[in-house]
């Protein structure tokens, strides 16, 4: 009897640990690289380096939040890349074009992603086209939206020096801005989706639309709102990406796609596995961010950093999928 | 009633020795002898959950047993795969009929192992091989006709056709009447009988004890993981197998019937729900009422539409609580206090990956929020209340909902509508729609399940039950109405339930 007792204490040991891992093997990952490349570079662990990683990471942690949210609801946004683009290249047009003030140059193309969302949303839920292919296609219409508003050139100009502000400020002078920004978005995404009552259908949908269905949620409303906040996250990105820019550059946004969505698959593995939150996006973007500046300051190659998102993208979706904690179609 | 070694057929093409399979705890299959005979039907019955399935993919090469010998022929054989199997000559025809529709039954039969002729198909080649595999069996349907025109039966047979292009030596067949029709199964016996003649040993799995009775030449009970029993037919009489099978006589002595006269929950008059027909339906408070019916025979849509759930219906009276008309949509039907607890529970009624908490209070989001925030503690304190009125066995309200066991899952899946209808629900007493309420689960969550729904009929709710073991329904129904032929029939008071006349009234 005590000998099957220690049997059966160690199992229960070896179960824990085998939870603590599944749950927290992403975040010591992020550990991991952290301390290798502090190793590798002195200059990867000073201040100013760390305040660089979190204002180069700003815009991708908003479209990864919002990218989020989708992927809890169950649906893919294969858009976020170009709407972002389109956003950026809109506020910039507006502003040196149309002269508008800096506020209505930042809501109207706000506004305009969200009207893409919607769209996303109505294929989806009305037309009934897989987000995976709905979204797929609005990539290319939001892109050629934004070379039939620009000509397909880049907008160089200055802009308002309030502009700036969103790229460039500090609060209170010590707190970068884009990095409060981006704080309180991942905050209100967090709090929608762990606090909120649609936060709890979009997430029921995700999990299981036909038990969604059948508990009386609205599952087509959900898809539809989540679809919009996430195109919402993709034209708010854009537009601080053109604030750190300086310029409206229709192609700014497309790297954003493949980097949220490795973000976000990463953030899959951490915590919760399997489900799409805002903390483990978080731990995807910091993963991508010290990747993308510590290879920079190795002075690694540049064709390096493409190889290590791609490679990263697999890892992570190939952990989750061996411990069968996404499954695909 | 001894175990009597078999002497049907000829010799034993399948030999099983000592088969035994745990899946952590539970012992799936304790040490089971099996023989198969050369031109026998053999049918394996036993309730839920008591190995039958676990024993059928050992032997079909997809489980590996703990222990145990198998030997095909006399030849000792070790399966790690499905393929090794049906190398070995065991072939299965899976209860899903596994059936292209845009292709020709030729095509399907000789589907994976069509003849080549320099890389490319050679289409007369295959249409002989499958024309000649089709004559040999007698099987008169036309081949060159695409499997969508055909009927369900035909497709069975063409499915059972192609389970044996390898000429096997063992037939498994897992529940192949499950979806067909009276018609239908009669064709399909008729092609067993032949197939029997033909010197195959089959292995045929049902639910349907008068199918065991008018086809199989052999029957072996199992119960709990172990063969209870194994003889001929004739040694055995469906209600000794049917207590074999459940290893008690069903026990009634505390049944009371709660019904309130006059006080009518549901009534459907004249009626057409997705395929099946309803002349009358009617559910008092306080009743439990039974739908009896072969696997899909539409029990399910009839369920899903009275709570919402958008199934082509046409009705000429309706009778719901709050209601005159069938619900809207699923909203609207828990607004008025009308429950399901769906079949199916992981793709229909659980949300995988989510915990406890946010399974039970699934139903009720509007009920545990204030304004636009889910009040946390509450949910959880209402998630824990639940949790211990229906004695679900979990680590608390943060476990994964998957990992609990299939009866504690159910459980979570009828506490969802507990906890809404805690949180405010309609005066009234509720309607609740459970489909196949204990399927997959242990007995004794089953018995708590039990107990669970008499209690809601004695606090006056009205319990509409669809269920494919009729044990249960005996065990739990005031009446019970059965499906035959697409249509709603003949109502069966409480004093004329017994196995054998549900089962002849379900045709």
């Amino acid at each position: 009897m005590p000998i099957a007792g220690a049997a059966a204490n160690r199992q229960a040991a070896r179960a824990r640990t085998v939870q603590l891992l599944s749950r927290y093997g992403t975040v010591l990952a992020a550990i991991v690289i952290f301390l290798g490349f502090a190793l590798a570079t002195g200059r990867f662990v000073s201040a100013a380096n760390i305040s660089n990683i979190l204002v180069q990471i700003s815009v991708l942690m908003v479209i990864s939040s919002g990218l989020t949210v989708a992927v809890a609801s169950g649906e893919f946004d294969l858009s976020v890349g170009q709407v972002a683009g389109l956003a950026g290249v809109l506020t910039a047009g507006l502003m040196v074009w149309s002269h508008m003030p800096v506020a209505i140059a930042i809501i109207l193309p706000m506004l305009a992603g969200i009207g893409l969302g919607i769209v996303n949303g109505l294929m989806v839920t009305r037309l009934r086209i897989p987000s995976l292919i709905a979204t797929l296609a609005m990539g290319p219409i939001a892109l050629g939206l934004n070379y039939a508003y620009d000509g397909g050139d880049s907008i160089y100009a200055s802009f308002p020096d309030s502009f700036y502000t969103i790229a460039t400020g500090r609060l209170f002078g010590v707190v970068p801005v884009p990095i409060v920004i981006a704080a309180a978005i991942a905050a209100v995404f967090y709090v929608l989706l762990n606090q909120s009552r649609l936060g709890r259908a979009i997430v029921a949908t995700g999990a299981n639309i036909q038990a969604a269905r059948l508990s009386g949620i609205s599952v087509n409303r959900c898809r539809l709102i989540a679809l919009t906040l996430s195109a919402f996250g993709a034209a708010m990105g854009g537009i601080m990406l053109t604030a750190r820019l300086g310029t409206g550059q229709p192609g700014a946004g497309e790297p954003y796609l493949l980097d949220s969505l490795t973000a976000v698959f990463l953030g899959m593995t951490a915590f919760k596995p399997g489900r799409a939150t805002v903390q483990g996006t978080i731990v995807g973007v910091v993963i991508i961010g010290m990747l993308d500046n510590g290879l920079n300051l190795l002075g690694a190659p540049f064709y390096l950093q493409n190889e290590v998102r791609g490679v990263v993208m697999i890892a992570a979706v190939s952990l989750a999928v061996l411990r069968g904690e996404i499954r695909f179609f | 009633m001894a175990a009597t070694r078999p002497g049907a057929g000829g010799a034993a093409r399948l030999a099983a020795r000592g088969i035994a399979k745990s899946f952590g705890a539970t012992r799936a299959v304790d040490a089971v002898d099996l023989d198969l005979c050369a031109g026998e039907i053999l049918g394996l019955v036993g309730a839920n959950g008591a190995g039958k399935s676990t024993l059928v993919k050992i032997v079909c090469g997809a489980v590996m047993p703990d222990a145990g010998r198998l030997a095909v022929d006399g030849r000792e054989i070790v399966l790690h795969d499905v393929a090794d199997a049906q190398a070995a000559g065991i072939a299965v025809a899976h209860q899903q009929v596994a059936i292209i529709p845009c292709l020709t039954g030729a095509e399907n039969i000789m589907l994976g192992r069509e003849p080549r002729r320099g890389g490319l198909i050679d289409a007369p080649a295959l249409r002989r091989a499958a024309q000649a595999l089709a004559t040999r069996f007698g099987v008169a349907i036309d081949l060159a006709r695409e499997c969508s025109e055909l009927t369900l039966g035909e497709r069975k047979i063409l499915d059972i056709l192609k389970a044996i292009v390898h000429d096997p030596a063992v037939l498994i067949l897992d529940e192949p009447t499950a979806s067909l029709s009276l018609a239908e199964t009669r064709l399909l016996f008729a092609f067993l009988d032949d197939l029997k003649q033909r010197g195959l040993a089959i292995l045929f799995i049902t639910h349907h004890l008068n199918e065991v009775f008018a086809h199989c030449d052999r029957v072996a009970v199992m119960k709990d993981g172990g063969k209870v029993f194994d003889g001929a037919v004739g040694a055995a009489t469906p209600a000794e197998i049917v207590r074999l099978m459940v290893g008690r006589a069903i026990d009634d002595v505390d049944w009371v019937s709660h019904a309130r006269p006059g006080e009518i929950a549901l009534a459907l008059h004249d009626a057409e729900i997705a395929r099946l027909r309803v002349p009358a339906l009617e559910v008092r408070r306080g009743e439990v009422v039974g739908l009896a019916g072969v696997l899909g025979a539409g029990q399910t849509e009839l369920l899903e539409r009275l709570a919402g759930f958008r199934h082509a219906a046409r009705a000429a009276r309706v009778q719901l609580p709050g209601l005159d008309r069938l619900p809207a949509d699923v909203a609207e039907a828990i607004g008025a206090g009308i429950y399901l607890v769906a079949d199916d529970r992981v793709r229909k009624a659980l949300f995988p990956g989510l915990d406890v908490e946010e399974n039970l209070t699934s139903g009720a989001l509007a009920q545990i929020s204030r304004g636009p925030f889910v009040r946390s503690r509450l949910a959880v304190a209402e998630a824990r209340r639940v949790i211990e009125r229906l004695r679900v066995r979990c680590s608390g309200p943060r476990q994964e909902v998957m990992h609990l066991s299939g009866g504690n899952q159910q459980k979570v899946a009828i506490g969802r509508w507990l906890l809404r209808m805690a949180r405010g629900a309609p005066d009234r007493p509720p309607l609740l729609l459970l489909d196949n309420p204990t399927e997959g689960v242990d007995v004794g969550a089953k018995a708590e399940i039990y107990a669970l729904i008499r209690d809601f009929a004695r606090q006056g709710a009205a319990i509409l039950i669809a269920s494919a073991e009729f044990a249960e329904l005996i065990a739990l129904c005031d009446r019970v109405y059965c499906i035959a032929h697409g249509r709603l029939a003949s109502c069966l008071p409480r004093q004329d339930l017994t196995e054998d006349r549900l089962l002849l009234e379900v045709a």
